[in-house]
């Protein structure tokens, strides 16, 4: 009885941990401190090459649906965004234009004439880039574990919150890269992009961006 | 003249009848006694399956692309729901019974006669069973006739594997929508087509290995 007790006690601590470890409040002036470093590193951001998995969670699905890909961009606004698996998808943004490729069929979009789009594409850059840190319009919580850096961002325009409600941005504590984007809708659903074998300022060509 | 008038009665009758069955769906078929008392549709059934298809939908002039997720609930309870590529919600339908709920809908496409033909379209999509009214005979298809609300439908199934391949709904007098069913495995279609007769909305969807 007494181990069954010990062993119980152990499983608790083990998890009371666990919890404390992923989300701990991080204090202001820390968060402050690593808001001016994200801030400097997200400006010496000339390029980003990275592959991506994406977890686009239905709560009333049995598994989250799972695509993957590649995601290339170049200061200060070029972004291709592409889908490999399980269908071939990319999008790139480009001189005020989305060029679409849906799997061989070609489409684009003119930007400067479609707000919700362009403002998605500001969003998309500061996300990636990990500089989302304008507090006119988002309330942002600060975070941390062992090994990452948390911070929510809580849209307070309308317009955005339309179509996310929250993102959470998870930095490595040691590159500050963006290793994960959570996007949550108003409900439980939500999109989670992880990022993998990310490359920082490595030379990549304009013609990476055609589509 | 009393005889006349009974003749040009069962005439007018008649024209009528032929005029009433004269659209393409059942054209050439015979009617032929009963054999089932319940028409199955067995591709949206399995309560453990998440149903994923890579989709493109046409309305009207615009080009949608992304993905398309049938979900059964319970029975006679499923949740239909499309989001971009990148996982943004553009509808989020719920059918319990013949009730159509809506959680979800982008503004762009929010309009309701859009809507009421989405709701029509998706109950025909995952209507489990149907009560047969009618049996056609053909050499290479088993067709049934059956009646949903103030819609027809009419399932017609390959008389070699007794797989169902189409799905036609129309009113009294005409045809409304087409669903055609292929690459079929398992209780699975894999491709899937669903044509409007008389309305520029189309949907494909290809099935993806999630």
């Amino acid at each position: 009885m007494r181990r069954k007790i010990y062993l119980f006690s152990l499983v608790v601590i083990c998890f009371s941990f666990d919890g404390v470890s992923q989300q701990m409040e991080m204090l202001n002036n820390e968060s402050q401190e690593l808001r001016k470093r994200i801030i400097e590193k997200s400006n010496t951001t000339n390029t980003i090459i990275s592959d991506f998995i994406q977890y686009k969670h239905l709560d009333f699905l049995s598994n989250d649906i799972k695509s993957t890909g590649k995601l290339v961009f170049k200061s200060p606004d070029l972004i291709k965004w592409e889908y490999l698996e399980p269908f071939k998808y990319s999008v790139v943004f480009k001189n005020d234009k989305l060029l679409i490729n849906d799997d061989g069929v070609k489409s684009k979009i003119d930007l400067s004439s479609n707000k919700s789009f362009k403002s998605l594409n500001i969003l998309i850059i500061k996300s990636v880039k990990g500089d989302m840190f304008d507090e006119n319009s988002f309330d942002i919580e600060y975070f941390k574990n062992s090994k990452n850096y948390l911070v929510r961002f809580q849209p307070k325009t309308s317009s955005v919150k339309s179509f996310v409600n929250e993102f959470i941005l998870t930095y490595d504590k040691v590159s500050l890269n963006v290793i994960e984007i959570k996007m949550k809708e108003n409900s439980e659903d939500y999109t989670l992009l992880k990022f993998i074998n990310q490359s920082i300022n490595e030379k990549v060509g304009n013609e990476v961006f055609s589509n | 003249m009393k005889k006349l008038g009974t003749r040009f009665f069962l005439i007018s009758c008649l024209l009528m009848l032929l005029v009433s069955c004269s659209y393409s769906t059942s054209r050439g078929f015979i009617e032929q006694p009963q054999t089932k008392d319940v028409v199955v549709n067995s591709y949206f059934s399995d309560l453990e399956k998440d149903y994923v298809y890579k989709a493109i939908l046409h309305i009207y002039k615009h080009r949608l692309s992304g993905i398309f997720i049938v979900k059964k609930i319970n029975t006679n309870h499923h949740r239909i729901v499309f989001t971009t590529e990148f996982g943004k919600k553009i509808f989020d339908f719920e059918l319990v019974e013949n009730d159509f709920k809506i959680n979800y809908i982008n503004d762009q496409i929010n309009k309701k006669k859009l809507i009421r033909t989405l709701s029509d379209d998706f109950q025909l999509l995952i209507n489990q069973n149907n009560a047969v009214m009618n049996e056609f005979y053909s050499p290479t298809e088993s067709i049934y006739r059956s009646k949903v609300r103030d819609k027809y439908y009419y399932h017609f199934y390959n008389k070699n594997n007794d797989q169902l391949e189409k799905i036609v709904m129309t009113s009294r007098n005409k045809e409304m929508l087409t669903i055609v069913f292929q690459d079929l495995k398992n209780n699975l279609a894999q491709s899937i087509v669903m044509t409007h007769d008389n309305l520029k909305i189309s949907i494909e969807l290809k099935y993806i290995n999630n």
